[in-house]
């Protein structure tokens, strides 16, 4: 202890000046334990066991959403699709036409006739 | 409190089904010590009695964070001063005490206080510690007032004793200095 220390306590000892109220002390383990809240695992039992049960909407909740991205993709999927069609619709009478007069130039070969001949059969009927 | 009977304590404060009733214990067994604590830094009845509701209650709700690598006492203190000290800082921010002022300071709150029966000088003695920085006034209430080791004062301050032993000193230097200006 140095002088300091030592004359601080022959001025002002160590006695404690502050005072409570009446019966604080007595209280105050009730007063505390009161203002406690529940602990969190309490409050977790309590929720599950308290769980109330899903209401219809809930339950269909998930296939709702299911049904709605089905109908989205079968719009989107037709919209495409008319589309697509209505590009393709000469291309496609090209490709008929492509392949009839592939087919008689096949049958021509087949049959062994050139063009000639073939005009001769037309005047002859 | 025994070692033994803290380690009882302990056990039941991790049993959810006893927790409860093992924390009215520590409420029981630590409330005044801890109050006193909280007085000497925060001086009034009403401010002690709030801080130490909000140490219980921060106490409770992280039980789960104690893990008993120190003792019951020091964690319930460590929170004791820290609590003490937010409160003070808060307190400081909003302007409620010019401590700088000594005319309207902290002994003529303490005179007019009714939960305060000390004379001028001891008044004065409050304004002079409550004029040190928080660190050091924290260590000179522990010191001064709970005689408490600097062994067990550096478990709750996180603090070397080296350095809790030079911020006690320059504490006790720095009351003294408050005195021989007014004398």
């Amino acid at each position: 202890m140095n002088y300091e220390e030592k004359e601080m306590q022959e001025r002002f000892g160590k006695v404690n000046s502050f005072r409570v109220p009446e019966g604080y002390f007595d209280q105050l383990t009730e007063r505390v334990m009161a203002q406690l809240p529940e602990r969190e695992q309490q409050a977790e039992k309590i929720s599950l066991s308290d769980r109330r049960p899903k209401s219809r909407l809930a339950t269909l909740r998930p296939w709702l959403y299911a049904a709605a991205c089905t109908v989205a993709v079968v719009v989107m999927g037709l919209t495409f699709h008319s589309h697509d069609a209505a590009e393709e619709q000469p291309l496609a009478s090209t490709s008929i036409t492509n392949t009839e007069s592939q087919y008689i130039d096949d049958a021509a070969d087949y049959a062994m006739l050139d063009n000639a001949e073939i005009y001769a059969c037309l005047v002859e009927n | 409190m025994t070692k033994q009977d803290e380690q009882l304590l302990m056990q039941q404060l991790s049993d959810p089904s006893k927790q409860r009733k093992a924390f009215e214990q520590v409420v029981r067994e630590y409330g005044e010590q801890l109050y006193w604590q909280i007085r000497r830094l925060v001086l009034i009845h009403e401010d002690a009695d709030d801080v130490l509701q909000n140490v219980f209650i921060k106490a409770w709700s992280h039980l789960d964070d104690f893990h008993q690598e120190s003792r019951l006492s020091t964690w319930l203190y460590r929170i004791a001063v820290n609590e003490s000290l937010d409160f003070l800082r808060k307190q400081k921010n909003s302007s409620m005490i010019h401590t700088d002022d000594v005319e309207s300071g902290v002994a003529n709150m303490l005179v007019a206080d009714n939960y305060f029966d000390g004379d001028e000088t001891d008044a004065l003695l409050q304004e002079a510690i409550s004029q040190l920085p928080e660190v050091q006034r924290t260590v000179f209430t522990l010191r001064y007032y709970d005689e408490m080791k600097y062994s067990e004062m550096s478990q709750i301050l996180k603090t070397s004793e080296g350095s809790l032993k030079a911020s006690y000193h320059i504490a006790v230097k720095k009351i003294s200095d408050f005195f021989k200006h007014r004398d």
